[in-house]
């Protein structure tokens, strides 16, 4: 039989088959620019990305990360009107030619703010609209439906109204909504940013089990507290441009601006020489640690204060919305110059218990004490209160943060000279709608610090925030403590508590702990259904395995801060 | 002002869990109901209130009824007291039983129609899909719109005391505006990227016939026929 050889038209043709299988995603040169922007807002953005791999693209606030992700789905010309420059291939074919059918069969995404995507009442008719709109049959809408609520669980929403729901429940049914039509690419953007660390552990895992089941997953986040270790790639972005790239061992000391996983960045301030995957890197850690011991104060229980002195006294409070109870028997005091965190899983009533405080709510029964007199709705309590909602472009009202700052009679110059250190100078007279999510809400946060009243309720201030707008919140956070002022701060995330003086933890409508952070992270785990933060359970898990007496720590700062004092410089290590 | 609307919204809020009302017949029924509340005899007027009550309280609603009625309470003292001053009792009842009849009608359907089975049902009907999807969004997106108002309105008194209702009112009207078109852009972006449009949309449940529904033909059509009955004899009855 003749031996055919193969011509290099068809070795091309097989091998580009072939490069198409595994190249699910190829962006060359891709640069864009908004039509209401001087400057390009993506530039020569290259990069192929495979099936089976978990992709993460960091970067601060305002980096470009979401452009990114709405120009690969086709949003941006189609929704957003920008200029475009290079190509964007899926399978191969570019964008422009793919049909919208096979565009929604191939991608799943879930956006920024999910509770602007929904379309339907009930979750489960929430999940089943693309597949009824791309008519699949009623048996196989079934099927997917009670596979994927599984895989994402979100099985216990099936039956409730979406815009009853938290925000990070929202966020676990869109997750659910973009796998139903099984899509080859998933696109999310920041999905990590309203959801407890139990769940950003479960979102995590889920992300690695469908990269590993062939899907290709990218993720648009700046916080990498579980997401790093998972990743396969990690692209770093900054000024809409990439500017490193690799596996994230590679990139641990390189990132910058974004939220790193604490047991890395401690790892690395005491100059641990082994990797921490090993027995043995672990065992080097616990010994840098043992010798930091002594040296270690845990900080101490707030002393009983003189009852004259409390400023806000939640008695015995219980709140029901729409027939539903909420919160029970709510019971806590603040004094002045405390600051207070609110912690709990997604939707266990924090924000309610912020409106509450705010006098926007009435409880349906007990009170809320202001300088011991029950608050009587918005007109008593705004005399004295800040309230910046997860919402937060409803806290300025002018068309610019400078409009709202300029109210406030605070020096221009202070307020100049402070947003510069941070960053955030640049923004003062730009209008709300053409910022990032985490610009406005530093932003309102800033502005709520600067006015005069002497309680700051945050709900949730570090969605989007990067590591400067962090940097700034801390820093508002230090002055109004100093200046007696009291911030209640309802939130998942859990880096920021550190800076509180008192944690009250809420669990199924109840106050399940209260106490100092140290106290309570260390007890979090056994107490409730909410998980520490990375650094609190990898401490635990060395104790019990090496059956040692760690410090309680809850920040890679507490220790550094020690082993900078010449603790390792002595001890030869 | 924040209380009002938290009151709509409660009134106005899908209830899941309660008897779900067939679509279509729901439909035919507010449209009956409206147009009894044109009619200027109070008779009418009277009997039609007492049985939207009724059907409120036994289809486990009063909550909700009991919520739009205190949301629209300043609305009935004021025009039923203007009424009262330029033209007697008669007409300031006529007018506060016409409201209350169109309000917790009203109130009836939204919190008893699940928008997505009335989008199959419509389509059911042969209507297009992107005309059947509109009164489905309508029912999803009013709770929420009236939801958003309210954190607009909280948070900005909550900065904005001062001043009279003209000072603050026409800030919150721009501001909540303008969050509603922002969003506006994003359900234009989730219809598309969830294949809206794109074919013949499949049904993954039937629109179901309960047979409470049977309960409302037999209650709204006789009772059509007796008020058309009244209405139409006192069109006859000498002045």
């Amino acid at each position: 039989m003749k031996k055919t050889k193969s011509s290099p038209i068809q070795i091309f043709f097989f091998l580009s088959l072939f490069i198409g299988l595994v190249r699910v995603l190829e962006l060359e040169n891709l640069s864009v620019k908004y039509k209401t922007s001087s400057k390009w807002n993506l530039k020569n953005i290259s990069f192929s990305l495979e099936k089976g791999q978990l992709v993460v693209f960091a970067g601060k606030s305002g980096s470009g990360k979401s452009t990114l992700a709405q120009a690969i789905l086709g949003l941006i010309p189609k929704f957003i009107p920008a200029e475009i420059k290079g190509k964007i291939l899926i399978n191969g074919v570019p964008t422009e030619n793919l049909t919208r059918f096979e565009l929604i069969r191939t991608v799943g995404y879930i956006p920024q703010y999910p509770s602007d995507f929904i379309t339907n009442m009930l979750v489960e008719e929430e999940i089943a609209f693309p597949l009824e709109n791309l008519s699949f049959p009623r048996e196989i809408i079934h099927e997917r439906i009670s596979e994927t609520v599984k895989v994402t669980e979100v099985d216990h929403l099936k039956n409730r109204i979406m815009t009853e729901l938290s925000s990070g429940e929202i966020q676990r049914v869109e997750l659910c909504l973009s796998l139903i039509c099984y899509p080859k690419i998933l696109v999310l953007d920041e999905p990590m940013a309203r959801i407890d660390p139990a769940s950003e552990i479960k979102i995590a895992e889920t992300l690695k089990k469908l990269a590993e089941k062939g899907h290709l997953v990218i993720v648009f986040e700046h916080r990498l507290d579980y997401l790093f270790s998972l990743a396969d790639k990690i692209y770093f972005i900054e000024n809409g441009t990439i500017i490193k790239s690799g596996k994230s061992h590679e990139l641990i000391s390189e990132l910058t601006g974004v939220d790193l996983p604490e047991i890395y960045l401690l790892a690395e301030k005491l100059k641990v020489e082994q990797s921490l995957e090993k027995e043995e890197g672990k065992k080097e850690l616990v010994e840098k640690i043992l010798k930091l011991k002594n040296r270690f104060q845990e900080k101490k229980e707030e002393l009983k204060k003189d009852k004259h002195e409390i400023v806000l006294n939640v008695e015995d409070v219980s709140f029901r919305y729409n027939r539903r109870p909420i919160l029970e028997n709510i019971n806590f005091e603040i004094y002045p110059g405390n600051i207070i965190g609110l912690l709990g899983i997604n939707g266990s009533g924090k924000s309610t218990l912020l409106r509450l405080i705010s006098g926007i709510l009435k409880p349906n029964k007990g009170k809320v004490l202001l300088f011991g007199n029950k608050i009587k709705g918005l007109r008593h309590t705004s005399k004295y209160v800040a309230y910046v909602p997860e919402n937060a472009k409803l806290f300025l009202m002018g068309p610019t943060p400078l409009d709202d700052i300029k109210k406030t009679k605070v020096d221009l110059d202070i307020v100049k000279e402070e947003l510069s250190k941070f960053g955030f100078w640049h923004l003062i007279s730009r209008k709300l709608y053409h910022m990032s999510e985490g610009e406005r809400r530093i932003l309102a946060i800033y502005t709520a610090f600067l006015s005069d009243k002497r309680f700051i309720l945050l709900d949730e201030p570090t969605i989007g925030l990067d590591e400067e707008g962090r940097n700034l919140l801390y820093t508002c956070i230090e002055r109004a403590k100093k200046e007696g002022k009291i911030v209640i701060i309802a939130t998942n995330d859990q880096r920021i508590l550190p800076f509180f003086d008192k944690l009250v933890v809420i669990e199924e409508r109840k106050i399940a702990l209260k106490g100092t952070p140290q106290k309570i992270l260390y007890e979090l785990e056994k107490k409730t259904k909410l998980v520490p933060n990375q650094l609190v359970r990898f401490i635990l898990e060395l104790e019990e395995s090496f059956k040692a007496e760690l410090p309680h720590i809850i920040t890679v700062e507490e220790i550094s801060e020690l082993a900078l004092n010449g603790v390792f410089d002595q001890g030869g290590n | 002002m924040s209380y009002l609307l938290n009151r709509i919204y409660s009134g106005i809020i899908f209830q899941s869990e309660g008897i779900i009302f067939n679509p279509i017949l729901s439909i035919i029924i507010l449209i009956i109901q409206f147009s009894f509340v044109f009619s200027s005899n109070i008779a009418v007027q009277v009997i039609m209130l007492a049985i939207i009550v009724f059907e409120n309280i036994i289809f486990g609603n009063s909550i909700g009824a009991f919520n739009i009625i205190i949301a629209i309470f300043p609305l009935l003292i004021l025009l039923g007291g203007m009424t009262y001053i330029f033209s007697g009792l008669y007409f300031s009842i006529l007018t506060i039983t016409r409201i209350l009849n169109g309000g917790l009608s009203f109130v009836f359907f939204f919190s008893k129609t699940n928008p997505s089975e009335l989008t199959r049902a419509l389509e059911n009907l042969h209507f297009p899909s992107k005309i059947a999807l509109l009164p489905s969004l309508v029912l999803t997106l009013s709770p929420r719109i009236i939801k958003d108002a309210e954190e607009t309105f909280e948070t900005i008194r909550l900065r904005e005391t001062k001043g009279t209702i003209f000072k603050w009112l026409p800030k919150i009207l721009a501001i909540f505006i303008a969050s509603v078109l922002y969003r506006s852009e994003f359900l234009a972006q989730a219809l598309y990227f969830k294949g809206f449009g794109l074919s013949k949309r499949s049904h993954y449940k039937k629109v179901e016939f309960r047979k409470e529904n049977w309960f409302r033909i037999i209650i709204w059509f006789s009772i059509s026929f007796v008020l058309i009955y009244i209405w139409i004899a006192n069109l006859f009855l000498p002045n």
